[in-house]
């Protein structure tokens, strides 16, 4: 071979080995990965893995970077199983993509097992189903979450826990778009988020009924979204809870099966609430403060109790004092 | 008078259709002193498919592989007085099924060790496999289920007695150990004094215990009295339970979902049993790690007991 084509093949050797590979798609079952949890462990960066219709009982760890996961609707279904006793997905690695499938019955001793727990940074969600399970997304701080066109029903765990359907401590961004909340006991939306949007959403709590909203980060904004209370009144009569930040509430409505009166928003935050275009049924309240000064004695107190415990987290921390925990 | 007189048309019938499929007459092959076969496994090794192995009384130090399908291996009489004992086949136990459909009867399997730790009296590498009357005592495993797919193992009117063993770094033998089948029927039968052990371990798509007597006994020092560490349908009915003073994991009686469930959970019943805790501290009679309900009606419960940890509902 004369030099120069030698030299030229190097190069092109070369630059084919720095080239970033080309994303796969890996699909779950024959002729592909054995199982959902192989085809996970072999992908790499920025891979799809393809999950087809069936029922699995698996759960998977994942380290790669821009993975996603896809499956083809309601017939796509991670069941049952557990990883690391914390979720059906484990996401460690940046900017995981979720897509298309159900997460159902995650359970744990702790009594919060996820469908999904964030503890890298960067999880978009997009047309999954929750069902059943005790937590729907559990993530740690400083990341940004989207959950869009996605149902969480079912499950919960208020005791011993609390729990939350969503469950985003202290978050640089939760948004959740088009989202239906359904039947979960509890709180749903539990979030110390930096920003967090909530838009074009419904939110049902189930039978053991703790606030849809609870809010503690720097800025709430939620538009177009309805609330609806079933028969048992959430803690205080009230529908959101916000107990630090600026709070904007745009076109949400309030649906109030109780029996008692309801408040749609309560503000403990000390400051004005930009509201407009929300709909509350005669009877019921828009917004209200009542309890603020119990409140802030209380949660002192609790952050006293839970530094001398040295808890580990500011996650859980920041969920924990949401939640009344 | 009719039965007599079609009773003779009938035997003839029936060997005429032996006859012409070609079937041999099934045997019975006796064992013991004077008898054809000396050794229980000299007798198991000529069995074919439809033979019955028939075992005189005595103390048998020997071990058997049963490679035969259909057969049946009995003892005559008294069955704590048919015993195979102290013996291990292949490194594995007393009797290896790698024969399907057998049946074992009417004897006592003693005394099996292997330097594994898990050495069974009967061990199961195959399908569909019936234990009645057997006495299990003092081996590793009473019964160990390896196949991935053992289909139907029932055991009725038997007795498990001082089985079990964990050996660090190999792992827990115990009373029955079953891993994949799809049911996994035990009836009328005594787990007692089980040993670091559960009296009952069963990765069964279903898994039945029915009216059964599973205590630890004031010696027993087991973990669970039965563990679905897979998930699985769980039916506990009509029991009577105990866990012991020295029992070493205090933690419950019976739990489903240990390992992590892998496989569909349709149903956990629990009902009508009778539980006692004799030891100083607190258990859970029923702990569900499954997001399936477990139900539990009429279950007479004493000692310290909380009746159920996770999801469920407990009905008086």
């Amino acid at each position: 071979m004369p030099g120069h084509a030698l030299a030229l093949a190097c190069l092109v050797a070369a630059a084919v080995t720095a080239a970033p590979a080309t994303a796969r798609t890996i699909t779950v079952g024959p002729p592909g990965a054995a199982s959902f949890a192989d085809a996970v462990r072999t992908a790499q960066d920025g891979d799809t893995v393809h999950l087809p219709p069936g029922t699995y009982y698996e759960c998977a760890v994942i380290n790669q970077r821009n993975l996603v996961i896809e499956g083809e609707g309601a017939a796509s279904v991670l069941t049952d199983t557990v990883c690391e006793g914390k979720a059906m997905l484990v996401a460690r690695g940046n900017g995981l993509t979720v897509r298309n499938l159900v997460l159902a019955r995650a359970r744990v001793p702790d009594a919060n097992g996820a469908g999904i727990r964030l503890e890298g940074q960067g999880l978009t969600v997009d047309r999954v189903v929750f069902r059943n399970d005790e937590v729907g997304v559990l993530a740690g701080d400083g990341s940004t979450i989207v959950l869009r066109d996605s149902t969480f029903e079912g499950g919960g765990r208020p005791a011993p826990g609390p729990t939350a359907a969503v469950m985003a401590g202290q978050a640089a961004l939760l948004r959740v778009e088009r989202c239906t909340f359904t039947g979960v006991a509890g709180a749903q939306i539990a979030t110390g988020a930096r920003r967090t949007e909530i838009l074009g959403s419904r939110i049902a709590p189930g039978s053991e009924a703790g606030a849809a909203v609870q809010a503690g980060g720097a800025t709430l904004s939620i538009t177009d979204t309805e609330v609806a209370l079933g028969t048992v009144a959430p803690p205080r009569g009230a529908a959101i809870v916000v107990t630090a930040g600026s709070i904007e509430l745009r076109g949400v409505r309030l649906v109030n099966g109780t029996g008692q009166p309801a408040t749609l928003l309560l503000n403990w935050t000390g400051a004005d609430a930009a509201l407009s275009g929300n709909r509350v049924a005669p009877g019921d309240t828009e917004e209200g403060t009542g309890g603020v000064w119990r409140h802030r004695a209380g949660s002192a107190a609790r952050a006293a109790w839970g530094g001398a415990r040295g808890m580990a987290g500011s996650a859980k921390r920041a969920v924990s004092r949401l939640l009344g925990g | 008078m009719a039965l007599r007189r079609t009773a003779p048309a009938a035997a003839f019938v029936f060997a005429l259709t032996a006859a012409a499929l070609g079937q041999a007459t099934a045997r019975t092959l006796e064992v013991g002193p004077g008898k054809e076969f000396k050794q229980p496994s000299d007798a198991i090794a000529a069995a074919r498919s439809g033979d019955r192995v028939s075992i005189q009384p005595g103390e048998y130090f020997d071990c058997a592989t049963v490679k035969a399908s259909n057969i049946v291996i009995e003892g005559v009489g008294d069955p704590a007085k048919v015993v195979l004992t102290d013996k291990a086949c292949g490194g594995k136990g007393l009797l290896i099924m790698t024969g399907n459909g057998n049946t074992v009867r009417n004897l006592t399997l003693a005394r099996t060790r292997v330097p594994d730790g898990n050495g069974a009296g009967i061990r199961n590498e195959a399908a569909d496999l019936t234990v009645d009357g057997v006495r299990f005592v003092k081996n590793q495993n009473g019964i160990l289920s390896t196949p991935a797919d053992a289909g139907t193992l029932t055991i009725r009117n038997s007795l498990f007695e001082a089985n079990g063993v964990c050996v660090e770094g190999k792992g827990c033998a115990h009373g029955i150990y079953v891993n994949l089948a799809k049911l996994v029927h035990i009836e009328n039968t005594v787990f007692t004094g089980t040993k670091q052990g559960h009296h009952i371990k069963s990765r069964a798509a279903r898994t039945e215990v029915v009216g059964c007597t599973v205590k630890d006994g004031p010696e027993g020092t087991a973990s669970y009295l039965i563990e679905a560490p897979d998930g699985g349908t769980l039916i506990v009915r009509d029991n009577t339970m105990e866990k012991g003073p020295e029992a070493e994991n205090h933690s419950a009686a019976i739990v489903i979902g240990s390992e992590g469930v892998k496989q569909a959970t349709p149903e956990i019943t629990i009902t009508n049993n009778t539980f006692r805790n004799d030891g100083g501290w607190q258990t859970a009679f029923v702990n569900n790690l499954t997001a399936t309900d477990a139900m539990l009606r009429g279950n007479k419960l004493s000692g310290s007991v909380k009746p159920l940890s996770g999801d469920g509902k407990v009905t008086p």
